[in-house]
């Protein structure tokens, strides 16, 4: 959601995942621990900020997620 | 003649636009596909779920401004409600986590008029009362503030909800999530 922030006060950097089954408004971003979350992914900010620069063009439908269990 | 036409136009111009508000938040709930978010690249047709998302965020946005409003039209405050009830009930992660900082807003600049709805309409207690029970330790902040809350806080929910809706509402707001 564009109300939520990074510390320079602009839109929270997000990566968004279309098409999981059961659920909509899934996101990658930034957070410090499970309460960040409702569903999202939420990793730390330095390692999003790192995946968000590569991501070019942004809004492109140009990166593939892989989620494994550990 | 002319000014009638003009009042007539700008009459179906507003009917239409809260009509598509409404029915972007009634497609989310029943998932409806809308035309307009399909998309084809290089010979591939695929929905584009982003684009939608982004223009429900837009009236999210919009809902939630006139809903926050000191002395809000009550209308509002029930479609900002029911725009939660849709994203409770559809798992929209992102919205769910927005409303967790933004209902609470709601409950503090219109607590009678959003306690009177809930009791019009038991429908939305479940997802309101998650709303305002998540805002206290979401993002980590005011993890220790529900107790008080709620200490200070029953006195109007018993006012203004039955007993069945208060007990409802009451034990999601002491769940813990």
């Amino acid at each position: 959601m564009t109300n939520k922030h990074n510390s320079q006060g602009a839109p929270r950097e997000a990566i968004f995942i279309p098409g999981v089954v059961g659920y909509s408004g899934i996101f990658i971003h930034m957070g410090t621990s499970p309460s960040w979350s409702d569903g999202c992914i939420v990793i730390e900010k330095a390692n999003m900020l790192k995946i968000y620069r590569q991501i070019n063009p942004k809004n492109g439908h140009n990166i593939t997620v892989s989620i494994q269990n550990r | 003649m002319m000014k009638k036409i003009v009042v007539i136009s700008i009459f179906l111009f507003f009917s239409s636009s809260v009509f598509s508000t409404e029915s972007s938040f009634l497609n989310a709930l029943l998932n409806i596909k809308s035309e307009k978010y399909y998309k084809t690249i290089d010979g591939n047709t695929f929905y584009n779920e982003l684009i939608e998302y982004k223009d429900l965020e837009q009236l999210y946005l919009q809902s939630r401004k006139k809903a926050t409003k000191k002395q809000a039209n009550l209308d509002d405050i029930k479609f900002f409600s029911f725009i939660g009830f849709v994203a409770y009930t559809t798992n929209n992660a992102a919205a769910k986590e927005a409303l967790s900082s933004d209902f609470i807003q709601v409950y503090f600049t219109n607590r009678d008029r959003l306690l009177s709805i809930l009791e019009e309409l038991p429908f939305l207690i479940p997802s309101s009362c998650y709303y305002i029970a998540k805002h206290f330790g979401f993002e980590d902040k005011f993890k220790n503030d529900k107790e008080t809350f709620i200490k200070d806080n029953k006195v109007y929910f018993t006012k203004a909800l039955n007993k069945d809706n208060y007990k409802k509402c009451l034990s999601i707001i002491s769940s813990k999530f």
